[in-house]
């Protein structure tokens, strides 16, 4: 019994497999969805030329390939780390998501992009639609050990052990089974203009990340260490939903000013 | 410890995957509907109406009822050696969508519900046909049912792991990388980027799709095989190949609609 007792394991444990992905598949089509709806015709047509696609068809570009040569410099680039203070670590080298960021804006903007390849415009694009998503997941702000040790436990589903990475990257779908991008935005896209322009703050990348960062540390007050999301009650998914679709809005708003600024 | 045993493997051995979900097969016919001639479209809406969600995936209906009139071989395309079609009577799907046209074709002597149930056949059969797991050639024996392969996550470094795969789960897995998209969106979707080629993939006529079909999934079957081991990069650029099926049984149905309502 204990030999089958093991082998169920270890086939759960190989079978339930799945790499950390920002926001998953889901979070990053939805992010990308409510964009379309809010580029100018003009930039919705541009984006769609380079890349062949709609932007939610290629939302998790990077993830397919963040372990294929030559694009496994990107692996590295999903997430940032950030001081106590609520800034970036630029300098310290551990800016990373965020710098690519704003690496791959200058490379297109003010212009730039009519004078380079469409291939490169399209490979900027793709890096662009899912870097820029990545950096509002709450989890893909790196807290140091040092500074916020209290942030470092595991929390639960039906008892075992869930990691918080896990948990938070599927966020915008949690509760949501089976919903199309459509449903989505109809539930959370709704901000009147007013909020939205606070939101985008002129485009200003630092102080979107310092907003980021204050964020992120909401996440460890509503999922606190071993609790069971599998048991949550109602008001506690409303409390991680609602953090969720806040940062994908985020996400969606500024991802559209950006474009919207490079396809003028 | 036997029954724990057997329970286990009854529910780690899937069997062979041989259709999309409704969601893609939706997308296939909402694209197919958008590029119906007048005629075409009334045929379309006399028969099915103007929403299709219940149209799609018939027999897999049936299926789940266990009332399919055809055994699961009903979903596969038959080749025989010089990849002419070997088509086996009620057991092959070209064969059950000549069945069905036969009964469209000649639908004044039918009833609307036979006609409907016809249409649905085929709906269902031409998204079956264009997924290349449901080929099976003669002579090439791992096309004869599902197998396994290995695939890298990744071609080289640190995330250099090994998984298996089906081959069946792997081309009707490609759509659930987009799990989001409504059929709507797929449409959209497959309009923009595969639309231009509309008439390159309706032209000719079922038995010219029929042999492209067996040409294109003869080449990857000589290639991959139980023992080869997939790179991220090719798992990767094969969901185009994925896509442009889905597309080429859209344009294709569309054609075979509009030609039977002439």
């Amino acid at each position: 019994m204990k030999k089958i007792s093991i082998l169920i394991f270890a086939l759960v444990a190989i079978l339930g497999v799945q790499s950390a992905k920002a926001w998953g598949g889901f979070g990053h089509g939805a992010i990308t969805y409510i964009t379309e709806q809010h580029l100018t015709p003009t930039a919705k047509a541009e984006c769609r030329r380079y890349l062949n696609h709609t932007l939610p068809w290629h939302a998790s570009w990077m993830d397919h390939w963040r372990a294929v040569p030559p694009y496994q410099k990107l692996d590295k680039l999903h997430s940032f780390t950030a001081t106590a203070d609520g800034d970036v670590n630029w300098d310290s080298g551990k800016g990373k998501a965020v710098n690519l960021v704003k690496k791959t804006i200058k490379k297109l903007e003010n212009d730039k992009y009519k004078s380079l390849p469409d291939s490169v415009v399209r490979y900027n694009l793709l890096v662009l639609i899912h870097a820029l998503p990545d950096i509002h997941c709450p989890v893909h702000v790196s807290f140091s050990k040092k500074e916020f040790p209290q942030y470092k436990y595991t929390i639960r589903k039906n008892g075992k052990k869930l990691k918080m990475h896990k948990f938070w990257d599927a966020s915008p779908g949690f509760t949501r089974e089976g919903w199309t991008y459509e449903k989505y935005a109809a539930e959370v896209d709704n901000l009147k203009r007013g909020a939205v322009k606070k939101i985008v703050k002129k485009g200003n990348i630092d102080y979107w990340t310092r907003d980021i960062v204050k964020q992120a540390h909401r996440i460890y007050d509503i999922t606190t260490p071993n609790i069971d999301v599998a048991k949550m009650s109602d008001k506690k998914k409303k409390e991680v939903t609602d953090l969720a679709d806040e940062q994908v809005l985020k996400a969606a708003y500024r991802l559209a000013y950006v474009l919207n600024g490079i396809f003028k | 410890m036997k029954k724990i045993l057997l329970i286990l493997a009854l529910t780690l051995s899937v069997s062979a995957v041989n259709a999309w979900n409704n969601i893609p097969d939706e997308a296939i016919m909402l694209v197919a509907s958008k590029n119906l001639t007048k005629e075409g479209k009334e045929l379309v809406t006399k028969y099915l109406g103007d929403s299709y969600a219940d149209d799609v995936c018939y027999i897999a209906g049936l299926e789940k009822t266990k009332k399919s009139p055809f055994s699961k071989e009903v979903h596969n395309l038959h080749f025989d050696k010089n990849l002419k079609p070997a088509k086996v009577d009620g057991d092959d799907a070209l064969a059950a969508i000549e069945k069905a046209l036969e009964v469209v074709r000649a639908r004044k002597s039918h009833t609307d519900a036979e006609v409907t149930k016809a249409l649905r056949i085929v709906i269902d059969l031409m998204c079956d046909i264009h997924i290349i797991s449901n080929v099976r050639i003669e002579g090439v024996a791992h096309s004869q049912s599902d197998f396994s392969f290995q695939w890298y996550d990744g071609d080289a470094g640190k995330r250099k792991t090994l998984s298996n795969i089906k081959w069946s789960k792997m081309w009707v897995g490609y759509p659930q990388w987009h799990n989001g998209f409504s059929p709507q969106l797929w449409c959209e979707d497959l309009e923009y980027s595969l639309g231009s080629k509309r008439e390159e993939f309706a032209k000719g006529s079922l038995n010219d799709w029929i042999a492209q079909i067996g040409d294109n999934a003869s080449k990857f079957y000589a290639r991959i095989n139980p023992e080869y081991v997939m790179t991220r990069r090719e798992r990767n650029e094969l969901e185009d190949v994925n896509c442009e099926m889905m597309a080429r049984a859209a344009y294709r149905l569309a054609a075979l609609f509009n030609e039977l309502a002439k």
